[in-house]
């Protein structure tokens, strides 16, 4: 990509200075919230089911798994059912590796919008995360049927999820950012995310404990910030437990790099995708 | 006060063809040097708008009109040089862009209004004067998957027509639709540079450039050459295209066994040779050929084509000369259009030479050259006026070695 020599960049002057992700996020709050909507809209037009789909993934996952760890090989899940002891990591996990894959094409398949209108192109991994989250809302409604039905005593501490999932979408926006602009120039981007999905999954506490992970490989585990957001999600919504704050801080400052180096990189490449795409 | 400001802006384009899309190629680039072409599709151009000012941009296909106007919309960055714009930027480029077909009408006309930066009680406040302007009251809750093209269109143009802007950047859109609808587009296009907004307009449509811009810049492969009143830009302009098109002339020479026609002009009534004929002027259509044998009952025949439809305006055909045959040799026809009634724009002369009763081709109907009919100067274009064939008054010569004959059709 050639940089520009001596450009400054079109800007209105004097009134508009270079925007941050969070300012085009407020600014721009219509235009990210059509931009949801349309996602949402096509994602389930003309499927009967429609909207159910986002729950039926997680949950068919959930059954998949259940069979395989409870019913043929049996492992230990620190005293908490199998079903529950899955989904309430499978629910995040799914929106993470959905919102991965469809991010890595949040640019290019947006290509009609980005050669002939301008407007910031953060709109597009903001608002096609932020839309899976919504499928994610329906699936924490799940959760009640199947706390009552385990029986799974749920405290205050729960709450505690709400924060780590802001540092998990913090995580997932930034590789958003990474990869979707990257795509745009290197299409292997698509064929490598859906692999590294794949391998990254087993690579995390999702569909077994974190206790069954040998103690010598445990602080490389734990460098995936991932493990850490999982691990912390079961422990404070199902066994009313504190999470592992240093891992936990660890992640969290991960996640920032992550979206700082994402979005720098965006913003270095963006110049260039109207001509390149 | 400028609200544009252009400064020194060049911009580069990679030709395509070794651009590396797969890591293996960006890889292999880096170890061996691949061959690059550069293409400065804008070459140090710079310019200022006021506010409130018409600006037109005319140039050949490839001069830089396109690009010029997505810098100016920030789609793309220069890669030397500044842009600086004052207001909000809206463009009329490819209306529709952000539609989704799943998407009800409705529900688009928001979409798209978010897409063009208008809040959502914007939208609420233009829904119905949106709806109404894209004629589509009835099909509103329709996927615009199931619109005409005509449908998706209309309604494109009617979201982007009603973002209000500081800044209006045009792009040829104004071709779209019937005559009618043309018709509001342009009306709207008033209203808006009556607001006060600033346009910036990209058109071939030289007429409507000259009466809706007071100034004008030509664009020629990637620079200015010329920035100024308008008259003067479209003169510059198509005298380059007298230049350039060599088209008309690539056509020639056109042969049969019976006939060769080797040159072909086309001169106002003045005599003037000129592809560009002003408008009210006669069209004098000269062809001069080589008869390979004696041609009884000669008849050619003449007519001009509209350029963008494609259709035939009018057309004459002489035949049964006095003289009976063409002898064998070099001779010369000669036909006059008395005054065609023709918008100014851009027309093709079509012909036919046939012979015999019942007329039989020798060289079938097919076009001869390119015309372009000039607004006469002075004259503002009346955009609402249409035109129909029309069968308009003429007169014939033909001259060989032994003959001359002269058949005129009094007007």
């Amino acid at each position: 990509m050639d940089r520009p020599m001596s450009t400054e960049a079109v800007a209105d002057w004097p009134e508009e200075k270079k925007l941050g992700a969070l300012r085009i996020l407020i600014q721009h709050r219509e235009l990210v919230r059509s931009l949801i909507f349309r996602d949402i809209r096509s994602r389930y037009k003309q499927s009967v089911l429609g909207i159910a789909w986002a729950l039926l993934q997680p949950l068919a996952m959930m059954l998949i798994y259940t069979l395989v760890f409870s019913h043929i090989v049996k492992i230990k899940t620190d005293g908490i059912p199998y079903p529950i002891f899955s989904y309430i990591a499978l629910l995040p996990w799914t929106f993470f590796s959905g919102g991965l894959t469809t991010g890595t094409e949040c640019l290019v398949s947006n290509s009609n919008l980005i050669t002939k209108i301008y407007f910031p192109r953060e709109a597009f991994p903001i608002s096609s995360i932020l839309g899976k989250t919504v499928d994610l809302g329906l699936g924490v409604l799940v959760l009640v049927p199947l706390f009552l039905v385990y029986h799974v005593h749920v405290t205050w501490l729960a709450l505690l999820a709400v924060p780590v999932l802001v540092i998990q979408v913090c995580f997932l926006l930034g590789i958003t950012f990474l990869v979707s602009s990257v795509n745009l120039f290197y299409r292997d981007i698509r064929h490598l995310v859906p692999l590294l999905v794949q391998v990254w999954m087993y690579m995390t506490p999702i569909i077994y404990p974190l206790s069954l992970v040998p103690k010598k490989f445990l602080t490389l585990y734990m460098l995936n910030p991932m493990t850490p957001i999982m691990d912390t999600y079961r422990r404070v919504a199902l066994q009313g437990e504190m999470p592992m704050w240093g891992y936990l801080g660890l992640a969290s400052a991960v996640s920032v790099v992550m979206l700082i180096v994402g979005y720098r990189v965006f913003k270095r490449l963006e110049p260039a995708f109207a001509e390149t795409i | 006060m400028e609200v544009i400001s252009v400064e020194n802006v060049s911009k580069k384009f990679i030709l395509a063809h070794d651009r590396p899309k797969h890591l293996a190629d960006g890889l292999r680039s880096l170890l061996w040097r691949t061959k690059r072409e550069d293409f400065w599709a804008l070459k140090d151009v710079s310019f200022e708008v006021e506010a409130g000012e018409a600006l037109g941009i005319i140039g050949h296909n490839g001069a830089g009109k396109s690009t010029m106007l997505k810098l100016l919309t920030r789609i793309m960055e220069p890669t030397k040089g500044r842009i600086r714009t004052r207001g909000r930027v809206s463009a009329l480029i490819e209306v529709g862009a952000g539609f989704h077909p799943e998407m009800t009408g409705r529900e688009n006309i928001y979409l798209n209004g978010a897409i063009l930066g208008m809040t959502r009680r914007e939208i609420d406040r233009k829904f119905d004067e949106i709806v109404e302007f894209a004629e589509l009251e009835k099909f509103i809750d329709t996927p615009v998957k199931r619109y005409s093209s005509g449908m998706y269109v209309r309604l494109g143009f009617a979201v982007a027509a009603h973002v209000q802007p500081d800044l209006l950047m045009v792009d040829e859109v104004l071709s779209v639709g019937d005559a009618n609808f043309q018709g509001k587009c342009s009306a709207r296009m008033s209203d808006l540079r009556h607001s006060g907004v600033t346009i910036v307009f990209v058109s071939h449509n030289l007429g409507y450039v000259e009466s809706f811009c007071p100034r004008t810049l030509v664009l020629d492969h990637g620079q200015v050459t010329y920035a100024g009143d308008s008259r003067g830009a479209i003169n510059l302009y198509l005298s380059t295209v007298r230049h350039e098109d060599t088209n008309w002339e690539a056509l020639l020479p056109i042969t049969s066994a019976a006939i060769t026609v080797e040159q072909a002009e086309i001169r106002d009534g003045s005599g003037l040779a000129a592809p560009h004929v002003r408008e009210g002027d006669d069209l004098v259509i000269t062809i001069r050929f080589t008869a390979h044998r004696n041609i009884e009952d000669p008849c050619f025949a003449f007519g001009v084509h509209d350029g963008r439809l494609g259709t035939l305006c009018f057309g004459e055909s002489v035949g049964r000369l006095p003289a009976d045959a063409i002898p064998k040799g070099p001779g010369e026809c000669q036909c006059t259009f008395h005054a065609p009634p023709l918008r100014p724009r851009g027309y093709e002369i079509w012909f036919a030479v046939r012979s015999g009763v019942p007329p039989v081709d020798l060289i079938p109907w097919q076009r001869l050259m390119a015309a372009r009919l000039v607004e006469r100067e002075g004259k503002v274009d009346d955009l609402e006026k249409v035109f129909a064939p029309v069968a308009a008054p003429f007169s014939f010569q033909i001259r060989t070695a032994s003959t001359e004959t002269t058949r005129r059709e009094p007007a």
